[in-house]
């Protein structure tokens, strides 16, 4: 591994807890924040190895933008205001020690993804087991950023309200929340899922703002996963109402003039959330909010539809097993190329009905470009 | 005219959850309640004789904005009229009702949210059943535009809420008071009387002649929206209580 820079912040805000910097070629790869009573650098043997096959596999993974610091450690409260009954807690426990979850799942096992689309461009049903997910998009014609006058904009918005849980509060953003939306923003918008240059219409004076508003309906556990598969579906589904420039004025044609245009979606990022357990040598994939609120810790992968790692945060809890770590990286490519696959079936399907319906053939045939 | 479509009871996490589906306008909307609960946020508001009724509005494809707010307070005011709020278990704690535009074309800021008004009021009046709030009677609503002719239609479609020249909606309970009465734009104090009438007529089943004077034999048509509440519940009872009733 070539680090040519180490920095180390001690973080005051947090009592005991050290940020690590790793750099090559001046450029931040790998933050780590880590809770020790020495305030130490990983340094175990494990860790080390650990740190350098991630850099490898990094390393080949180009076209990740190295701006944002792809890797981060952090250790801190459990982020949930609910709870869990002791003996709840100790039944999903006792489950695990004997190898069971408490709903017969494997290890590995996703809930029965369902997908289903509005009569919208971009309205998207999504059910991963019982937690439920919809969003919708919009797009409106705005004015580009000053510094970055050749790009549109792409927004996620969610709240959490009581529909979902009993726990969330309208008006009072829970800790939880945020971090949802961190992951999102992490894995869609800077990984450069969709293009932005492409939503451009008049340098410096007009560009579409796309935004995809999350709402979720019911929560059980792994809102995460779901959230992104849902918006990634909203993503592909949406159709923007053409536009063009003629002599510096925006033209926007209406859905009856133009076909509408889809999105250009660069590639298909999903997350992969890891829940795992202190004492029980168990790691799970897509858990339940009870299973949620038992674990230790958790992390969360995001892999791109080639298996590009684009986002890797441990975010809360104890510490988790570096080697088990990157093993669960091959499962959670596995996982996404199979949502992904779902994805592209039930949008196809969709379109196939569309066509049917002659939605898309009527639009075609009043069309000369 | 199609029925409205209606389901209960189908979110796991809530107390109590609904959907309505409004065919003409294509309003759908998701409504959640929580109830009773603590409102450790508010403790300075609660009052300690009765419980707090909190109504928000989630808009499909928008920020919440200001005419959501003013739907919320016309929402909370009726529907706190009918929540028996001094119920044993209620006082001090929070009914917080979440409804949620899922389908249709969003209000804007300058818009009108009285189109949305059957859907908000059913789809709550329904969550609020499923979740076994005390009430002290359902009620049902209706939505009436006048078109510039002076024409009252029942139930009108987006192109005609977008002509109209005012736009009506009228609840009343299950005990025959009227608990909301809404306009939108000019009208006269006749025109308003008329569709009062009207709404009074429907509410108590009897046939009412329409535009052109013919009395529709559609059964459909006559349906008032009590009996897509009635029939939804009671759907919903005899599947849950199918186990029960087969063995009887």
């Amino acid at each position: 591994m070539k680090v040519s820079e180490i920095n180390v912040n001690v973080l005051p805000e947090i009592p005991g807890t050290s940020e690590f910097k790793y750099f090559t070629h001046r450029l931040p790869v790998l933050t780590f924040t880590l809770t020790s009573p020495l305030c130490l650098p990983p340094s175990t043997k494990a860790e080390m190895r650990f740190l350098s096959r991630l850099c490898r596999k990094f390393g080949t993974a180009s076209a990740v933008p190295a701006q944002h610091s792809l890797l981060s450690f952090g250790t801190g409260q459990k982020m949930s205001k609910e709870t869990l009954a002791a003996i709840e807690h100790e039944f999903i426990l006792s489950g695990l020690r004997q190898g069971y979850r408490h709903d017969g799942r494997g290890d590995n096992d996703y809930r029965e993804l369902r997908v289903s689309f509005g009569q919208d461009y971009g309205h998207v049903n999504l059910q991963l087991g019982k937690t439920s997910v919809i969003v919708r998009m919009s797009a409106t014609v705005g004015k580009p950023h000053q510094d970055r006058p050749f790009d549109g904009t792409f927004n996620i918005q969610m709240e959490l309200t009581p529909m979902g849980s009993p726990g969330w509060e309208i008006g009072r953003p829970s800790e939880y929340e945020s971090q949802v939306l961190h992951v999102l923003d992490r894995v869609i918008r800077h990984s450069n899922a969709l293009d932005t240059e492409s939503l451009c219409i008049v340098k410096g004076v007009s560009c579409w703002n796309i935004t995809a508003y999350v709402h979720v309906v019911d929560y059980d556990g792994n809102l995460t996963d779901a959230a992104c598969m849902a918006i990634m579906a909203a993503l592909q589904h949406f159709r923007r109402p053409d536009s063009e420039s003629r002599g510096g004025e925006a033209i926007i044609y209406g859905l009856e003039e133009r076909v509408p245009v889809p999105l250009n979606i660069t590639r298909q990022p999903l997350c992969v959330s890891v829940i795992f357990f202190n004492d029980v040598n168990n790691q799970l994939l897509d858990p339940t909010y009870k299973e949620e609120l038992a674990a230790d810790g958790e992390f969360v992968i995001g892999m791109d539809d080639s298996g590009l790692v684009c986002f890797f945060e441990k975010m809360a809890g104890v510490a988790s097993q570096p080697m088990s770590t990157l093993d669960m990286m091959s499962v959670a490519g596995e996982r996404i190329k199979e949502h992904n696959a779902k994805l592209q079936k039930a949008l196809k399907a969709d379109l196939a009905q569309r066509a049917e319906l002659g939605m898309t053939n009527e639009a075609k045939a009043a069309n000369d470009r | 005219m199609a029925a409205p479509i209606a389901s209960i009871s189908d979110a796991f996490r809530a107390d109590g959850s609904a959907s309505y589906k409004c065919p003409v306008t294509g309003y759908r909307v998701l409504a959640a309640v929580n109830a009773p609960v603590e409102l450790p946020a508010r403790k300075g508001a609660l009052k300690p004789q009765e419980a707090t009724v909190e109504v928000s509005i989630r808009p499909g494809k928008l920020s919440p904005s200001v005419v959501e707010k003013s739907a919320e307070s016309i929402l909370r005011r009726m529907l706190a009229s009918v929540i028996l709020r001094r119920h044993a278990g209620y006082p001090r704690r929070g009914v917080v009702i979440t409804l949620a535009v899922v389908e249709g074309e969003p209000v804007g800021r300058s818009g009108t949210y009285l189109p949305l008004m059957p859907a908000l009021l059913h789809s709550s009046l329904l969550a609020l059943m499923s979740a076994a709030v005390p009430l002290s009677c359902t009620f049902m609503t209706l939505f009436f535009a006048v078109t510039r002719s002076d024409e009252i239609v029942r139930d009108p479609t987006p192109a005609a809420i977008k002509d109209a020249e005012s736009l009506h909606v009228i609840s009343f309970s299950s005990t025959g008071r009227t608990l909301l009465d809404l306009v939108d734009g000019p009208c006269d104090l006749d025109i308003w009387a008329t569709i009062h009438q009207q709404a009074k007529d429907i509410y108590q089943g009897a046939a009412v002649p329409g535009p052109d004077g013919d009395i529709s034999m559609d059964e459909e048509s006559n349906n008032a929206p009590g009996d897509i509440i009635r029939e939804t519940v009671e759907d919903r009872l005899r599947r849950d209580y199918r186990w029960e009733f087969e063995t009887l």
